[in-house]
């Protein structure tokens, strides 16, 4: 089918300069059209169905770079309403620039409250960690994703991991793992740790410490997962079985820190910062979840703590 | 927020954790809840667009649902094998169900979505106590029984022989004309006594 | 010490824009007006269209503006802004026979039907650095820009349409049909609007290239011509000039010209193909917006490149390619490595102390 050609060179319009594009301070509630929040939301519907499946996506470009929350950003933006309270963490933190940057941008495109309280959100989008306090059913948990193929350890290549995960084969992922294990008498993968969900797919948990990996399992709350610049969600509902990969004479372990207490609430059951303090080297420890360790703090400190405690030089 | 795209928000939050919560009834604010078809339309509304396929099967109302959601959402329309969306006029899908795809192993997302346009509570006795549910989202192991009432069991049998083969499968929304629905992810494992 | 101080954040974004802008505007200059870029940096403003997926000279321009140089980050803007229009229709088909060309050439042939037109180029010219530019005149360059339009005048005009080299060969059945890529259906593959799966289609592959990063297209390209690859590439044409956007106005029905875009297209021909029927030349597609002749080139050898039925090299792999070209995706990722990573690093050192001490520890994990 050939169009019409005009005969002549058309020359451009007397003052092409004026014909821009109107003003724009106006965005779309939520700066994502309708159209594309729809498309999220099937897409969602869809990961939710077959928990830990990836499932494609046609991801938008965002005003943050790709590589820095925009997938996170994007189900944030297609779920939030003006009801809805909104917490952003980024290494546990709220106060984290990256994190402050995006409750920013969502706050200026939707209006809604935020807060640093895990327990007052319905919306939390986080950057590799879970909440210390275990989540409610009406809250949904929103993991920013890097790297959202579990079997990127073991291949590259996009095609065959899909037919990994369409043949329910990985034992290239089990072999890596023992081959650590052989080597090193240790499992060395640390945070991102695999998960298999429901019995049937292996999952990212997103670079979570292994101490939070144990939280996604049969939990109360929706956890979404969402890799924008690879173009991926991804879904553990609740009351469902995420278990890491694991061998019956070598179990899954979490972190530990030696019995050290955070420095400012005393906690020993939360997962630490590790801060070297001078130059020296001398090291202390400080809850990662600021907002919790800010709680247990105004509580009067960590049960059994007898003020707070100093990590050993 | 415009009056529609927020009703659309509140709407999808709702069909969000009736998924994730399969068998569980959640409601939907139908607009006006004038016609019989308010529910399903508030379905249509928040997920239909041109860039999916529908095909409207059933008894009664096939093609006015059909034209209602075409003018509302200019969705494609296809065939039953391809379509994207079902809606079915109905709680029987009459084997309808059998021919609607189910994704690839690749792709399993592919597999269709389905919506039951249930009419208004029947009377009489209901043999949801005869299904049993479990697995994602679904609290214990003995399961649940769906909470929607009046959906058949020769049905609730139809979508467990579809998805026998997860993750390839069907995904389903029962939705009632005052709101309620309720959902089946191809994930949950039906029991029929 | 502020990255995750307790209540810094917002303060350091603030702070870090402060700064920016005193390092873009800070000095002694006068300011930039984005007309400025646009005319006289019109080769950084077609880069930046052509990678922010955007044809808007103006806005690309401004983007420039706001970046201070960086391509990266004003393709980036582009993008972004781009997410924001709502999509109204989709043009005609362009054929591209119908340019309005201001730069045509041939390696394959000495001669061609219509010339070889040399064009605005800067191919020939020495790389000698101009010290004369510093104290530009600006009324002796316009009086020489002024003398040259008047001695154009007395030039025989050129020819409005040029016929395309790759049609000749192909009526004389030295070239491949038109090919089309696996995965192909009746209708054309949006990218940005669904996620790239592998084997992607042709329009899906094109539109990838097309959207891509010139430096990283340029590198690929390269390791196939040096060697990593077989493509052999010969130019059997690069236009560069202006093509007609048609598009239907949905009320009246009649097809209207809304504009002109400025293009660059390379058909680069290669090695001979056809394991099955006659042996023929084949071809390798590139076009990309604006002048931008350096990544029509790259595009279309890699577009060969990629058909290649037993892939070996790199630049042949097509999930390889289409995966790592695109700029805003490697540049955020690359960049997003300065973010903190100090929880899943504090796991990372877990698992090495761990090693190290040589013993398992007692089960730490919480209740």
């Amino acid at each position: 089918m050939k169009p019409s050609m005009p005969s002549k060179a058309i020359p451009p319009p007397a003052d092409w300069r004026d014909s821009g594009p109107p003003a724009r301070g106006h965005y779309s509630y939520a700066f994502l059209d309708e159209g594309a929040k729809r498309e999220i939301r099937r897409k969602m519907l869809k990961a939710v169905a077959i928990p830990g499946c990836q499932v494609p996506f046609g991801s938008r470009e965002m005003p943050i770079a790709r590589g820095w929350g925009t997938g996170g950003l994007q189900l944030t933006l297609a779920l939030i309403g003006p009801d809805d309270v909104l917490k952003v963490i980024d290494q546990g933190s709220d106060d984290s620039v990256n994190a402050v940057n995006i409750k920013k941008f969502v706050s200026r495109v939707t209006g809604v409250a935020v807060t640093t309280d895990t327990r007052a959100a319905s919306l939390i989008q986080t950057r590799h960690r879970v909440p210390e306090e275990p989540l409610q059913p009406h809250q949904l948990l929103i993991f920013q994703v890097p790297i959202p193929e579990p079997l990127r350890l073991v291949e590259p290549s996009e095609r065959e991991t899909r037919r990994m995960h369409a043949e329910a084969d990985y034992s290239r992922m089990w072999l890596y793992l023992y081959e650590d294990i052989v080597k090193f008498n240790e499992i060395t993968v640390g945070a991102r740790y695999p998960v298999l969900v429901n019995r049937r797919h292996l999952m990212d948990p997103s670079p979570i410490p292994r101490w939070d990996v144990a939280k996604l399992n049969q939990g109360q709350a929706l956890c979404l997962f969402c890799a924008g610049r690879e173009k991926r969600i991804y879904a553990v509902p609740p009351h469902t079985e995420v278990e890491p990969l694991s061998f019956d004479d070598f179990a899954f372990r979490a972190e530990g820190f030696g019995g050290r207490r955070c420095g400012r609430c005393g906690s020993t059951a939360t997962y630490l910062d590790e801060v070297i303090d001078d130059a020296g080297g001398g090291r202390s420890y400080s809850c990662s979840d600021t907002a919790y360790c800010e709680k247990i703090r105004r509580r009067g400190g960590a049960r059994g703590a007898d003020g707070p405690g100093e990590g050993p030089a | 927020m415009d009056n529609s795209d927020r009703r659309n928000q509140k709407n999808y939050r709702s069909l969000l954790q009736a998924m994730s919560r399969p068998g569980r009834v959640f409601r939907l604010d139908a607009l006006g809840a004038v016609s019989s078809f308010a529910a399903a339309m508030a379905i249509g509304e928040c997920l239909l667009d041109p860039e999916v396929s529908l095909c409207v099967i059933g008894n009664g109302g096939v093609s006015t649902l059909q034209a209602v959601l075409d003018g509302a959402t200019q969705v494609r329309t296809e065939s039953l094998k391809t379509a994207d969306f079902i809606f079915v006029c109905g709680v029987r899908s009459q084997g309808g169900v059998r021919l609607a795809k189910r994704g690839r192993l690749e792709f399993p997302e592919e597999g269709a979505t389905l919506v039951y346009c249930m009419d208004s509570l029947p009377a009489g006795a209901s043999d949801r106590f005869r299904v049993r549910l479990t697995g994602p989202g679904i609290t214990g192991k003995g399961g649940i029984a769906p909470e929607m009432r009046g959906v058949p069991v020769e049905e609730f049998q139809e979508l467990m022989a579809v998805n026998a083969d997860y993750p390839l499968g069907v995904d389903a929304f029962f939705v009632r004309p005052n709101g309620e629905v309720m959902a089946l992810p191809r994930s949950t494992r039906i029991q029929v006594r | 010490m502020g990255y995750v101080a307790v209540k810094g954040g917002a303060a350091a974004i603030e702070n870090a824009e402060k700064f920016s802008l005193a390092r873009r505007a800070g000095g002694a200059s006068a300011l930039l007006k984005p007309e400025q870029i646009r005319e006289q940096l019109h080769l950084a403003v077609d880069r930046v269209m052509g990678e922010g997926s955007l044809y808007a000279p103006d806005l690309a321009a401004l983007a420039f503006k706001q970046a201070a140089g960086d391509t990266f980050e004003a393709a980036f803007i582009l993008r972004s802004y781009r997410t924001t229009l709502p999509r109204l229709g989709y043009s005609e088909p362009i054929a591209t026979s119908g340019m309005r060309v201001i730069r045509r050439i041939s390696a394959a042939f000495k001669e061609i039907p219509g010339g070889q037109i040399l064009g605005p180029t800067p191919d020939y010219t020495l790389r000698l650095l101009d010290f004369e530019l510093q104290d530009e005149s600006a009324s002796r360059t316009r009086q020489r820009i002024r003398q040259l339009l008047q001695e154009v005048q007395l030039l025989d005009p050129l020819p409005e349409r040029f016929p395309k080299v790759v049609e000749m060969l192909r009526r004389e059945g030295l070239l491949v049909r038109h090919r089309h890529g696996s995965g192909d259906g009746d209708g054309l593959v949006d990218i940005t609007r669904q996620a790239l799966s592998f084997p992607a289609a042709r329009s899906a592959q094109l539109q990838t290239l097309a959207r891509g990063e010139t430096g990283g297209l340029l590198a690929l390209a390269y390791s196939n011509m040096r060697g990593y690859g077989s493509v052999h590439p010969v130019i059997g044409e690069l236009r560069v000039g202006f093509l007609p956007v048609s598009y239907k106005n949905p009320g009246s029905g009649s097809v209207e010209c809304i504009g002109e875009i400025q293009v660059t297209e390379a058909e680069v021909i290669s090695r001979i193909a056809g394991a099955e029927g006659p042996a023929v030349f084949s071809l390798g597609y590139g076009l990309c917006f604006g002048h931008n002749e350096t990544k029509a080139i790259a595009m279309a050898v890699l577009d060969r490149a990629m058909a290649c039925e037993e892939p070996v090299a790199p630049s042949e792999d097509q999930e390889f390619v289409l995966t790592h070209v695109d700029g805003i995706e490697s540049m955020g990722f690359c960049n997003h490595y300065k973010l903190p990573h100090y929880v899943t690093f504090q796991s990372e050192l877990d698992r090495l102390r761990n090693i190290q001490i040589g013993q398992r520890p007692p089960e730490d994990t919480p209740s």
